[in-house]
């Protein structure tokens, strides 16, 4: 295995890691919020925020690129662009997996019986403190599943990467954008054993996530 | 002493009711969708009226028209409900420690260790609520309303899924609670025995309305 394989299997961890972190943070006070608080507009804003999982993952990039871009509207404001950079990578896996991790984690807190939370309010907690040590504990089984699906989901991210982060061999060439490449350019021996990879990285969350699924049935 | 008065309008049911609850236990009785549940969620503060005034002695809990609304973090009420709601991660002293967040630790520990032992549940500190009986989850999710020295108790259907010889027990620690603490008591139940048995006072709800309004003898 080349030190560009080794790169791109490091890049698509890295990649994977952080995408799913900022999931977590951003996506699990969002999912709380959209489970449980009245707000104008709430299916609205629900499809926003779950778009990206029926659209082209290209369609997705070409958005980010017109929001993120050196002439981008956000890009523009903060002055700086994300395009054909490994952050870029990130923020396109981001995009692409939110969805996953957000629906998984509202159905994880509507499952909570309401009279949960109602006696920890009697009991004198605060919405705060409720979330934290009754809500989020009790959700814990989907928010993990979530969690592993927006992870498969990220280091398997192709269209939207491509569009916004490129292609750039030692840079910004995750997984399956080397596979792509591997595969275009006749290396099929070194895109076989990356695919091998992939696949047995992919079907391991995925049974991780199905096992947490079954548990939460099953409770 | 608690009054109370609700008006809501719903879709196809006004409730429309004004009640009072002195000390002691009062059985609030009435067909499932009466409104027993509502009145109970509107004592707590977890449900608000579209108009509606809860006075506790002199306190208000509740006034819509004055704009009063005390969260039921501060309304100092215990509530046990049907299933009773025992947090499922925490064990049992854990769930009666959580039932007081203000005291210190020590005096949290005091408490919870004498209602323990006051509710037979010695030696299940450290089970969690799926490794406990019926009964001993009943008693509990009672000794943890308990926990806050409740200004008023509200017991929703408490007897329901309990077989005759489990809820005699969960009554006879109800009546250790009320000899000790005199407070309004309002217990939501279908049984007329436990009903007549043990309050001293009566209401009939149907359809959002009073319906009976009696002292028990």
């Amino acid at each position: 295995m080349g030190p560009e394989m080794i790169f791109s299997i490091k890049l698509s961890f890295i990649v994977g890691t952080l995408a799913t972190l900022f999931v977590f943070l951003l996506g699990t006070p969002l999912a709380y919020i959209f489970a449980y608080k009245k707000m104008y507009f709430k299916k609205f804003w629900e499809l926003i925020l779950t778009l990206p999982l029926v659209l082209p993952p290209t369609v997705t990039g070409y958005y980010l690129l017109v929001l993120f871009g050196k002439e981008g509207i956000i890009g523009k404001s903060l002055g700086l662009s994300l395009v054909f950079s490994w952050q870029g990578a990130v923020l396109a896996s981001f995009v692409v997996s939110f969805p996953l991790f957000f629906r998984a984690a509202i159905s994880a807190f509507k499952s909570i019986s309401p009279e949960m939370r109602q006696s920890s309010f009697i009991l004198g907690h605060s919405e705060w403190a409720t979330a934290l040590k009754i809500s989020l504990p009790l959700a814990k089984n989907g928010i993990i599943s979530g969690l592993i699906l927006c992870f498969a989901r990220s280091i398997g991210e192709f269209g939207a990467t491509l569009m916004l982060a490129g292609n750039i061999t030692g840079k910004t060439n995750t997984m399956p954008l080397s596979i792509y490449s591997l595969f275009s350019s006749g290396n099929i021996e070194k895109a076989n054993s990356l695919i091998i990879i992939l696949t047995i990285i992919s079907a391991v969350f995925l049974f991780c996530a199905q096992q947490l699924i079954k548990d939460i049935r099953n409770d | 002493m608690i009054k109370v008065q609700i008006k809501h309008q719903f879709p196809n049911f006004n409730l429309n009711l004004e009640l009072e609850f002195p000390r002691g236990i009062t059985a609030l009785f009435g067909p499932s969708g009466a409104g027993k549940s509502l009145t109970l969620k509107s004592l707590s503060g977890i449900w608000t009226p579209q108009e509606g005034k809860v006075q506790l002695d002199e306190t208000w809990l509740l006034d819509t028209q004055n704009k009063i609304n005390i969260s039921p973090q501060m309304r100092q009420c215990g509530f046990l409900f049907q299933n009773h709601n025992l947090f499922p991660h925490f064990t049992l002293l854990n769930n009666l420690l959580y039932g007081c967040p203000k005291a210190s630790l020590e005096e949290r520990n005091t408490k919870a260790q004498s209602l323990i032992e006051k509710f037979n549940l010695t030696g299940l500190q450290n089970n969690l609520p799926h490794q406990l009986s019926g009964g001993q989850i009943q008693r509990a999710a009672l000794a943890r309303a308990l926990m806050r020295n409740p200004q008023y108790l509200l017991l929703d259907e408490p007897f329901s899924s309990l077989d005759s010889a489990t809820k005699d027990k969960l009554a006879h620690c109800l009546e250790q609670v009320l000899q000790e603490l005199n407070i309004p008591v309002i217990l939501v139940t279908h049984d007329s025995a436990v009903a007549q048995k043990m309050a001293s006072k009566t209401i009939f709800i149907d359809q959002g309305q009073l319906a009976q309004n009696n002292l028990n003898t």
